[in-house]
């Protein structure tokens, strides 16, 4: 086989088996019908072919560190320092190559971060050949960062002869970089870009236009849907300049670039012979035309979250919000409230003599979770959940995507005992798998504490939503008399832990509108 | 002996890859499609047995060319073809305009062959000349996945299921136990695990968990498929499917 073939190999099976497809009856009109009329079960199928393309020809990334097992996986413990190798029992991906390209699907932020020449830019430059654009194309629209690159370097300039001729602001026009309206757009080292330039970037990756000269540009691309790909060598704030942390938060995912492993030398050696760069050899039936990329994207957000795996993420959630001593009110006991009043939520959390540290993961964290985080996370478990071809969002989607969307969002507290001595002290510094664990932790406390089958606060939220059409005055009262039995019920366990917080709010607000309620109902009559 | 998965009747197929032919239908396509829905091996039976019974007729009209095909994928291995096969078969037997010697070609048979097996088939789905003799192997199915096939433990219990052709085996035990559907017939199979949904509780597919309550999931590996006509025993890392033994 000549060496330029050997990039054409598209997976030809079906990349997942799919009970339902093999399960129909079909008749002979079928064979001769272009594959499924559904559009987006093609485009999955497609997204599965694109992974396995980058992951076995264009970037050799033997690493399946995001598992997925049916049952428990085999495991064997390593040396004497507690290693564990697992063996997935389902199919299992690469970080570095999934998480990028699922950012491509969602139309996302990712940042690379990793050592230099571990293929960040190059994973990156062949997200926006599969976007469409040549591979000579996409390289030139690589933005480098360095620190001298100036806010007109990035969006364009006014033309000479508008700024000489023009009138008025509203005059002059801006001859925009063509970059702005690619559908993959590349920043290479942002953390060497200048604070100022970093702040125009800001407003571009937010809000989704540029300025200058009191003119806008959209930088939406024909599809609507535009990924964003920032690399940089360091996240814990290195670099030439500091990243802002309004820019930092709008990472979706931070995935790490794995190193090479050196038991595939012979392709690297067959790629310096052959002189190939991976993204010229990109198989065109992997190119996603804008029509493709729209449909992939609504198809993805369309993918249900089921009630249970949401309550599940509610729960862990809750966990990161409340620290004890935090304020006076009930509702400042926040780790917000001693953040932005200047305190060390790491001090206040130490002080907190009342809850136990191993037990309480919010005192892992130094910060609790943005809507915005939880958002991202939502979005990414359900472009999970459609890769792996499922018909819903499933917990294990979940825990597979919520290590790289809270990595740099929620930061750990490194004077909690986990980090500060003993055994777990590598998770200060390995952020992935802290965070995976956190959320491990917490499944097993939903579990314990039995809230799958029975969680008092949902019925009474429940109850509340249906409607309060019909409900007389004594009923009323009587749900006030249970929302107040249920505060007690905490109130008696005497430690307090972060799940109580949302809990006891919640009720709260309930019994704020049935209180309200049973007045309007005495006040008309 | 490594036992892999395969079904007898393609034992002493000799496969040739026919060019096929320009037709007014995309024989490639068919191809394809067989292809993606069930690997490289049956669209290579596919385009034989398409290629062979379009040698025998090159000037097939439309309607004939969708009952070649679907005799042809159904032969390859592609079950859901069958209930659309073998409804052309009966019209082609009937006197329809398709030739025999074309639809022998389809089915890998000769044409004297071909009326028997229709006959088979309306007794058995199993059913095939030369694989009806009691206690006859029709396929060996799984295997371990180390060795090409889909399972991590081996099979410790066999079900026959609800629908013609179906059957629920269990490979391994307690947490690792994991539930199969196997859709078969002579031609060839699905084998589906039945997933594990975390948002029901932990359980299993309710209709495989209540036919294992039902039976003892450690059975003893041995289920008879009344309607489907065969026999599906576990034995080291796979299934085998028999023809039932005349006293069963």
């Amino acid at each position: 086989m000549a060496l330029g073939n050997r990039w054409n190999k598209v997976s030809e099976s079906p990349t997942r088996a799919n009970a339902a497809m093999l399960a129909e009856e079909l008749t002979a009109e079928d064979l001769f019908t272009e594959a499924p009329a559904v559009v987006d079960t093609a485009l999955d199928e497609k997204l599965r072919q694109a992974y396995f393309w980058l992951v076995n020809r264009a970037v050799i990334s033997p690493f399946y560190d995001v598992e997925f097992s049916t049952g428990a996986p085999v495991t064997f413990e390593l040396g004497d320092a507690g290693a564990e190798l697992h063996l997935p029992t389902d199919q299992s991906y690469s970080s570095n190559v999934l998480l990028p390209l699922l950012t491509f699907a969602v139309g996302g932020k990712c940042l690379l971060v990793g050592g230099p020449g571990r293929g960040k830019t190059t994973l990156a430059i062949l997200m926006g050949v599969l976007a469409g654009s040549s591979a000579r194309e996409v390289r030139r629209n690589v933005q480098q960062g360095q620190p001298q690159v100036t806010v007109s370097d990035l969006v364009g300039m006014p033309l000479p002869r508008d700024l000489v001729t023009a009138g008025s602001l509203a005059e002059i026009e801006i001859a925009w970089r063509s970059w702005l309206s690619q559908p993959v757009k590349i920043i290479d080292e942002y953390n060497r870009i200048p604070t100022k330039t970093q702040s125009a970037l800001l407003t571009m990756v937010a809000e989704g236009y540029v300025e200058s000269h009191d003119q806008m540009h959209s930088t939406a691309p024909e599809s609507g849907v535009e990924s964003w790909f920032f690399t940089a060598n360091d996240d814990a704030g290195g670099g030439t300049f500091p990243v802002i942390q309004a820019l930092r938060d709008r990472m979706d995912v931070t995935v790490a670039a794995q190193g090479f492993n050196n038991r595939f030398f012979d392709e690297l050696v067959a790629r310096v012979e052959a002189g190939e760069r991976p993204e010229d050899h990109l198989p065109p039936e992997l190119v996603f035309d804008a029509d493709e990329q729209r449909l992939l994207e609504a198809a993805i957000r369309a993918v249900p979250l089921p009630g249970a795996v949401r309550r599940q993420l509610e729960f862990f959630a809750s966990h990161f919000e409340f620290v004890q001593q935090g304020g006076r009110r009930f509702e400042y006991r926040t780790k917000d409230t001693v953040r932005t009043g200047g305190g060390e939520v790491a001090e206040v959390i130490e002080a907190n003599s009342g809850a136990d540290l191993q037990v309480d993961l919010g005192s892992q964290t130094a910060n609790s979770l943005s809507v915005r985080s939880l958002q991202t996370l939502i979005r990414y478990a359900k472009a999970m959940a459609y890769f792996r071809g499922r018909p819903v969002v499933g917990l294990d989607d979940l825990a597979a995507v919520l290590p790289f969307a809270l990595r740099g969002k929620l930061l750990p507290n490194e004077l909690h005992p986990r980090f500060d001595v003993g055994a777990d002290r590598e998770l200060a510094t390995d952020s992935i798998s802290w965070l995976a664990d956190l959320f491990a932790e917490s499944r097993r406390q939903f579990t314990a504490l039995g809230l799958g089958a029975n969680d008092p606060i949902s019925d009474a939220l429940d109850l509340f939503n249906r409607g309060l059409d019909g409900v007389t005055s004594a009923q009323a009262a009587q749900r006030l008399t249970g929302i107040e039995s249920l505060i007690s019920g905490i109130a008696k366990q005497g430690k307090l832990y972060g799940r109580h917080f949302d809990d006891l709010l919640a009720l709260k607000y309930l019994h704020q509108r049935y209180t309200n309620y049973v007045s309007w109902l005495g006040f008309s009559g | 002996m490594t036992q892999r998965p395969r079904h007898l009747v393609n034992e002493s197929l000799e496969l040739t890859d026919e060019a096929l032919p320009a037709t007014t239908v995309d024989l490639a396509l068919s191809a394809t499609r067989i292809q993606e829905r069930h690997g490289s091996a049956a669209g290579a039976r596919y385009r034989h047995f398409i290629g062979r019974a379009l040698a025998a007729q090159p000037f097939a009209g439309r309607d004939d060319l969708l009952t070649l095909a679907a005799l042809a994928a159904w032969r390859s291995g592609a079950l859901a073809f069958r209930t659309d096969a073998l409804r052309r078969l009966d019209l082609a037997l009937a006197g329809g305009s398709t030739p025999l010697s074309a639809v022998a070609a389809a089915l890998g048979l000769g044409e004297g062959g071909v009326a028997p097996f229709a006959q088979l088939q309306r007794d058995s789905r199993f059913g095939w000349p030369g694989l009806h003799a009691p206690g006859e192997l029709l396929a060996v199915i799984g295997g371990f996945r180390g060795l090409y096939g889909p399972w991590l433990a081996p099979p410790v219990a066999a079900l026959a299921g609800e629908r013609p052709g179906t059957f629920l085996i269990r490979t391994g035990t307690a947490a690792s136990a994991e539930d199969w559907l196997l859709t078969a017939d002579v031609f060839g199979h699905t084998l589906v695990r039945l997933a594990v949904d975390e948002t029901e509780h932990g359980s299993v597919a309710a209709e495989a968990e209540t036919r294992w309550s039902a039976a003892g999931d450690t059975a003893p590996g041995l289920a008879e498929a009344g309607v489907a006509g065969a026999v599906l025993t576990v034995r080291a890392y796979t299934a085998q499917l028999w023809t039932p033994e005349a006293a069963r």
